[in-house]
């Protein structure tokens, strides 16, 4: 990491003054908005694990409150999302055709709901008040599924968004194949991954478990996935009674700290130095052309000329008719049409390859194993549209952005009007526009929550629901008792092969279809409301491009108005200011270079 | 009635003369040897289920070792023998015996310049009571990080290459039932051959102690998920019931010993707030300043627990001060019967081993079809031909693949008419009343009556004109089966029926 959250929180406070100094509280208000991002970053903590394990048993004792489900016998079969709130409250998500809605709940009738699913039903969502949660860390308890169906997948797709992936496993035995190979596929998308070693209060052999577990962990090279040993029942009693030394031995402590530092390290200073650095060569720019004035009165009234002219084109770029508007709705719908298009193509071809592989088996017997396949397979296709639409985003994103830059080459400031030392980061608002980094500028930003955040990838954990709701085939053997021959039964066994055939069949293309209706409704959504963050997100630049060139126009006017016994008092000002921010734009130059650097030496010390 | 068993083994006895002196004739030998062996019960399931501790409460003693790590590793048989001894049987080359030694953790041996995978299965030859009716066969767990170790289990017990699986029947094990868990059940139950589990496989509930979370009620909970699961459609189709056992509890019901009951006595002479605090965790429990505030060691402790569990400290505790129990004796009866042993030992007793003769004609009649199927020559085509008519004719298999088919098949019948069903082929238990459905004290004239009126009943079942060719091949089996019970409920008859 190059740069620590402190030092670049540092800055960007510097910055914010500067702004607020320089009369851009917009500059001011968009920063302060990006550091509160940072510093809550609303990334979830994802709980997985075979069933019965204790996941959500370790929620609880981790929030220190009954919060998700626990019963020795009903398993949860929707995702339990744990959020923080000022009062206890809790309401069941659903997908309709208007979206995502919310319906509040009885606290007592979440159990119901939990294991007994309304339709449409995508997740729960509990709101506690817990500073844990305070930071904007979501707890996700995920649906006790079993980790080789389709669930599976689903958790792997969710683990990448995700800032810690806690897998869940018990003190009673060691890791099986299974579990190891969740850690595994999790561990390739999400960095921070650790192992909950749950009830260690039920044996006192939790030691050696733990110890087979690491083994385990070393010898596929996942050494850098820690296990904690935990117990909810020691902390339950070390809560009750307030008892630090027990609650420290059940291992909470050790959790929650995790979690916290997990979240706090998921949230990258990277975005934020962007931000910062693009803040501050638009204030640059500003003094700059301040200074000249004040240095120059003749050349001010033409640099006054240069940058009203300047300002129209960027009032142009600021209205509604502005062209960049068009590239962005036709990028978008023609986004749309693709994604729509390769996921039919693609839907179909597992149709196709569903029939093909019903036509080979007896689905009455091999239908379990089909259906999980089928599920999979849909589940990987579902994470790979997901995939190509955030990057094919990024492309309409970047050209906009062209679009920007190509207006921004026009409103440069003529160059000879620079004073002072060439400036290290290049500084004029042209550079910037071109640079906008799409992810970093705030522009793109919030687009890119909305489609890569929580929700998103919680909704697909959804879909499992819907399939597994769906009425299938009555998965029964059909056995032809030995005793039984004769051409008759054979006969009847053969035509009742063929409906089964056709049966599942059927339920495939229904499974698919519904995959299809649900995954179009969610591209649409995600697209439409990528949409509006980005139009947002470009005209508020466009905006903020415009007051830069009204506040230097009238910065420029000033200077040159004031008397001229004020005018080394202003010069003085106003190359302090310039030193400032030159000194500011040094860190982050610093900080942006040395990242690459330092890893660069770590590379050829390796 | 002719005795089934008695007519495949003078086919073996014939097939046996054609292909003496092959290979075939060498398994037709085993096979042989097998119709005549006590019936094999294999302990399956996954990793950690409790399997050899399942073993060691099911034979009464600790035989089987265990461990908080994977332990099992190889297919270990346990039967009854009069000499103790233990014979590893490599995959190629003779049997050899080797050297073990038995002590409190059961039978150990080292494998010595044998590599693991070399070997077959190991058979452990012990004095047991138990053993004399059933030989049990322990398996390493499925779903291993070992997976070659959970290929040893599959492989022993349905075979890739068609051969017969080494066991009759099965224990499944199971803690919370898996995906896992029924994939390994369907690879046991090859459809084709009408080879299926309701009939042979019974599933139990391991460490049920551990689903209650160790709570005194544990128990009860267990029953009710155990209930859950054996109304399960899809488990229905693969083991006829599932039974909730502690299996811990029930070996250490089986090896209490004085001392436990002197350091158990001790626990439950203290403060009874100190003594939840003391059990709060296995770890305060073995550590030594419980220890010491008990007046024994810490490694007592620590034995106590590997042997009780927490739930059955907690369990013994409860009782040595609040139930009235007193000597070993009677502790020991009542952790038995709390461990949900005895059930398990019933179903056992009163629905595999009634079966004994169609299962082991079953592993005999496929073993048999595998040898003499693919030969064309004029001996064997006959020997095919008489096993077919053999099956044909036999009422016995055909009530079991019956039994098999109700779960299995949409026989076209109606709940009711399928509880009945079931129930009449003893799939609640083989004696007559049980499979009348009447009290066991009921007469002989009761019995009758209620026998030839299931007769009555399916005869008309058997010639609905709405039938589908199954339901009135089932209605037809169902009627004979009613008829045998007619002819025996007088042979079989209470003192009640006779005065």
């Amino acid at each position: 990491m190059s740069a620590s959250i402190e030092t670049v929180r540092g800055l960007a406070e510097a910055v914010i003054m500067v702004a607020s100094r320089s009369g851009r509280p917009d500059l001011a208000e968009r920063l302060t908005t990006a550091t509160d991002q940072l510093l809550s970053p609303r990334r979830p903590v994802l709980v997985v694990g075979e069933h019965k394990k204790g996941k959500s048993s370790l929620v609880n004792a981790l929030l220190g409150a009954d919060v998700c489900l626990v019963d020795d016998d009903m398993t949860s079969v929707v995702p339990c999302l744990v959020v923080h709130g000022d009062a206890v409250a809790a309401s069941v998500v659903t997908l309709g055709p208007e979206g995502e809605q919310h319906a509040t709940l009885d606290l007592r009738a979440r159990k119901a709901a939990l294991c007994y699913p309304i339709d449409n039903a995508r997740w729960i969502e509990v709101a506690v008040p817990r500073r844990l949660l305070a930071t904007g860390a979501v707890l996700v308890d995920t649906p006790g599924g079993g980790l080789t169906s389709s669930a599976g997948s689903f958790t792997v797709a969710a683990a990448r968004t995700a800032s810690l992936v806690i897998v869940v496993t018990d003190a009673s035995q060691e890791l099986t194949w299974a579990e190891l190979d969740v850690i595994e596929r999790v561990r390739a998308v999400c960095p921070s991954v650790l192992l909950a070693i749950t009830k260690t209060d039920l044996t006192h052999h939790w030691a050696r478990i733990l110890e087979l577990d690491r083994g385990h962990l070393d010898l596929r090279g996942l050494h850098d996935v820690a296990i904690v040993p935990t117990s909810a029942v020691l902390r339950r009693v070390a809560l009750a009674r307030d008892d630090g030394p027990l609650d420290a031995r059940s291992g909470y402590p050790e959790l929650t700290d995790r979690v916290l530092s997990a979240a706090v390290a998921g949230a990258t200073p990277s975005v934020l130095l962007s931000q910062v650095s693009d803040v501050l060569a638009q204030l640059t720019e500003q003094h700059q052309a301040a200074q000249a004035a004040a240095n120059d009165p003749a050349s001010a009234r033409r640099l006054g000329e240069a940058l009203v002219d300047a300002r129209s084109r960027a009032d142009a770029l600021r209205r509604a008719s502005a062209r960049w508007q068009q590239v962005l709705s036709d990028g978008i719908s023609a986004l749309a049409v693709d994604a729509e298009f390769e996921l039919r193509a693609q839907l179909r071809a597992q149709n196709a390859e569903n029939d093909a592989t019903i036509d080979a088996i007896d689905p009455a017997r091999e239908w379990d194993g089909l259906r999980a396949q089928v599920e999979r397979r849909l589940a990987d296709e579902l994470v790979a549209v997901h995939d190509r639409l955030i990057a094919s985003t990024s492309d309409v994103a970047r050209r906009v952005a062209d679009h920007f830059a190509a207006a921004g080459i026009a409103l440069s400031v003529p160059g000879d009007l620079r004073v002072g030392p060439a400036p290290a980061l290049p500084s004029s608002a042209t550079t910037s526009l071109a640079d906008i980094e799409l992810v970093g500028s705030g522009v793109v930003n919030g687009a890119f929550s909305a489609m890569r955040g929580s929700y998103g990838s919680v909704m697909m954990f959804g879909l499992v629901a819907s399939f597994a709701g769906l009425a299938l085939i009555n998965p029964i053997t059909i056995v032809a008792g030995i005793g039984m021959g004769g051409k008759a039964v054979m006969d009847d066994r053969d035509r009742g092969l063929t409906q089964r055939r056709h049966q599942a069949r059927s339920a495939c293309r229904g499974v698919v279809d519904e995959a299809m209706t649900t995954a179009t409704k969610h591209l649409r959504d995600v697209l439409r409301s990528v949409h509006h963050e980005l139009r947002d997100g470009f005209a508020g630049r466009a905006e903020e491009l415009q007051q830069c060139l009204d506040a230097a126009v009238a910065a420029t006017h000033d200077t040159a108005k004031s008397a001229t016994t004020d005018r080394a008092a202003t010069i003085a000002r106003l190359d302090a200011e310039a030193a400032l921010l030159d000194r500011l734009r040094t860190s982050v130059v610093a900080l942006n270079v040395g990242a690459p650097e330092v890893e660069r030496r770590e590379a050829t010390h390796a | 009635m002719r005795d089934l068993l008695d007519d495949i083994r003078r086919l073996l006895d014939a097939s046996s003369l054609v292909h003496a002196g092959t290979v075939d004739g060498d398994r037709l030998a085993l096979l042989r040897t097998r119709l005549d062996e006590p019936l094999r019960i294999a302990i399956a399931g996954r990793v950690k289920a409790g399997k050899s501790t399942l073993l060691n409460a099911l034979v009464r003693d600790t035989i089987a070792p265990t461990d908080a790590g994977e332990c099992t590793r190889l297919v270990t048989w346990y039967r009854h023998g009069a000499t103790p001894r233990v014979v590893v049987h490599p995959r190629t080359g003779e049997p050899r015996p080797i050297v073990y030694r038995k002590d409190a953790t059961g039978i150990r041996w080292d494998l010595g310049d044998l590599d693991a995978d070399e070997v077959d299965r190991a058979v452990v030859d012990w004095p047991s009571v138990p053993l004399t009716s059933f030989t049990l066969i322990d398996t390493p767990g499925a779903d291993s990080i070992h997976q070659e170790i959970s290929r040893r289990a599959r492989t022993a017990l349905a075979p890739d290459d068609g051969e017969v699986g080494i066991a009759d029947a099965v224990v499944y094990v199971m803690r919370h039932v898996h995906s896992s868990d029924l994939r390994f059940l369907e690879a046991f139950a090859p459809a084709e051959r009408g080879w299926s589990s309701p009939l042979h496989c019974v599933g139990v509930l391991g460490r049920a102690d551990e689903i209650g979370v160790a709570r005194l009620d544990a128990m009860e909970t267990a029953a009710r998920v155990a209930e859950r699961y054996g109304a399960d459609p899809r488990l229905r189709t693969l083991c006829a019931k599932v039974v909730p056992v502690a299996g811990l509890l029930a070996q250490a019901a089986a090896t209490l010993t004085e001392d436990d009951l002197a350091v158990l006595r001790s626990i439950a002479a203290q403060d009874r707030l100190r003594v939840d605090e003391l059990l709060l965790d296995a770890t305060t429990f073995v550590g030594e300043p419980a220890a010491s505030e008990l007046g024994v060691g810490p490694a007592t402790c620590a034995v106590l627990l590997d042997r009780f569990g927490l739930w059955g400290i907690r369990l013994a505790v409860h009782w040595l001060r609040d139930g009235g129990v007193a000597s070993a004796g009677e502790l020991s009866a009542r952790l038995d019967e709390a461990s949900g042993i005895r059930a398990l030992q019933r179903v056992l007793l009163e629905q595999l081993a009634p079966r004994r003769t169609v299962l082991k004609a079953r592993a005999a009649l496929a073993g048999l079809a595998l040898v003499v199927g693919d030969t064309s020559d004029e001996p064997s085509r006959r020997i095919a031909a008489r096993a077919e008519q053999l099956i044909a004719s036999s009422h016995e298999l055909a009530e079991a693949s019956l039994l098999v088919d109700l779960r299995t098949t949409d026989l076209g019948l109606t709940e009711h008419e399928l509880d009945a069903a079931e129930r009449l082929l003893g799939g609640a238990g083989h004696d007559i009343a049980q499979r009348l459905g009447v009290d066991p004290w009921s007469t002989r004239e009761v019995r009758e009556t209620v026998a030839r009126s299931d007769v009555e009943r399916w005869r008309r079942r058997a010639e609905s004109p709405f039938n589908s060719p199954a339901t009135t091949h089932a209605a037809r089996v169902l009627a004979r089966a009613g008829e045998a019970l007619v002819g025996r409920s007088g042979a079989h008859g209470t003192e009640g029926g006779e005065q």
